[in-house]
């Protein structure tokens, strides 16, 4: 879920460390609305999370990260060769779901759907954290083999980190 | 019982059946990964793709397997193997191998996904295995344990 790309030799590069951050944002957030039943944290981050999809160079992860954990090196940068592309991808499905996950809690009498979506986002976030496997670069490489999404940069597999 | 004690058993077990499956699916690469690695040694005569490299034979090789349609083999490990190259010279031989018409590489290499890199050591022997992108710096650091590995202390 790394977002910027670093342009430097035309291979395009990502600060994964920045994508961990975001992921164990999601992963708290999605875990403490669900433990204090509060639909309006699955909101807040379906916002955040649609955000950095959208304008990843303004999202609050990115500021967050740029701002406060970068300048009291809590973490440095770590930048690897890296399409930035399906992270951005994914970020925005993991928005899609938190947004149905909130409609349906915040409109809805489906308590039991809408934390379903919630947990799948927490799961999924935390598999990207822990074994850096991208479910939604996955989908986005397969999307762009099937010729569904016309803006494919390239189309290739998945690939798990340290494997 | 509280409910909140309820969602955090949910939350809790949620979090241990992924990492059962995760767990799972990784001890199925890696031991597709040791298979790989105890492949035998390969000749320039006993392999049509390798052979077809104007290889130096005593070079450490780089097998690097792609399709046509994987744009992550074009876009990124592609220029990940040319500065392999442009550091090793002609000290490394990288063998570009059409996985879907190379089954008997793919089989005996155990490749699972492209792009697969397989570094072979100056014997032919496998040296290491990346399933997925391998990043150059990773590249580099393999080549040269296949390298010392064999050299007398």
């Amino acid at each position: 879920m790394a977002t910027t790309a670093i342009q430097t030799g035309g291979t395009p590069r990502v600060d994964t460390h920045l994508g961990k951050f975001a992921q164990a944002s999601v992963v708290i957030l999605t875990a403490l609305a669900f433990l204090l039943n509060q639909p309006f944290i699955v909101l807040a981050t379906a916002i955040i999370m649609a955000w950095a999809a959208i304008a990843p160079d303004v999202s609050p992860f990115r500021l967050i990260y740029r701002g406060i954990v970068l300048p009291l090196h809590l973490w440095k940068p770590r930048v690897v060769e890296d399409d930035p592309a399906p992270h951005r991808f994914a970020q925005g499905v993991g928005a899609a779901f938190l947004i149905a996950a909130s409609i349906v809690l915040l409109l809805t009498k489906a308590y039991t759907i809408g934390w379903i979506l919630d947990l799948i986002v927490f799961v999924l976030a935390g598999i990207n954290l822990t074994v850096g496997f991208c479910a939604g670069c996955y989908v986005y490489y397969h999307l762009g083999r099937l010729g569904l999404l016309p803006r494919v940069r390239y189309q290739g597999n998945f690939h798990w980190r340290g494997v | 019982m509280p409910i909140i004690i309820i969602r955090l058993s949910i939350l809790l077990l949620a979090s241990l059946v992924t990492w059962g499956i995760v767990w799972v699916g990784r001890r199925f690469v890696e031991r597709q990964r040791q298979q790989a690695l105890a492949a035998f040694p390969v000749t320039a005569s006993s392999d049509s793709a390798i052979a077809e490299s104007h290889g130096n034979s005593s070079s450490v090789r780089i097998l690097a397997f792609s399709s046509e349609d994987c744009h992550q083999c074009h876009t990124l490990q592609a220029p990940a193997l040319q500065r392999v190259q442009d550091k090793y010279g002609d000290r490394v031989t990288i063998v570009d191998v059409d996985a879907p018409n190379e089954p008997e590489l793919t089989r005996r290499y155990h490749v699972l996904t492209v792009p697969t890199t397989v570094v072979l050591d100056t014997t032919g022997r496998p040296h290491a295995v990346n399933y997925g992108f391998a990043p150059a710096p990773k590249l580099i650091a393999q080549v040269q344990e296949a390298v010392t590995r064999l050299q007398p202390a």
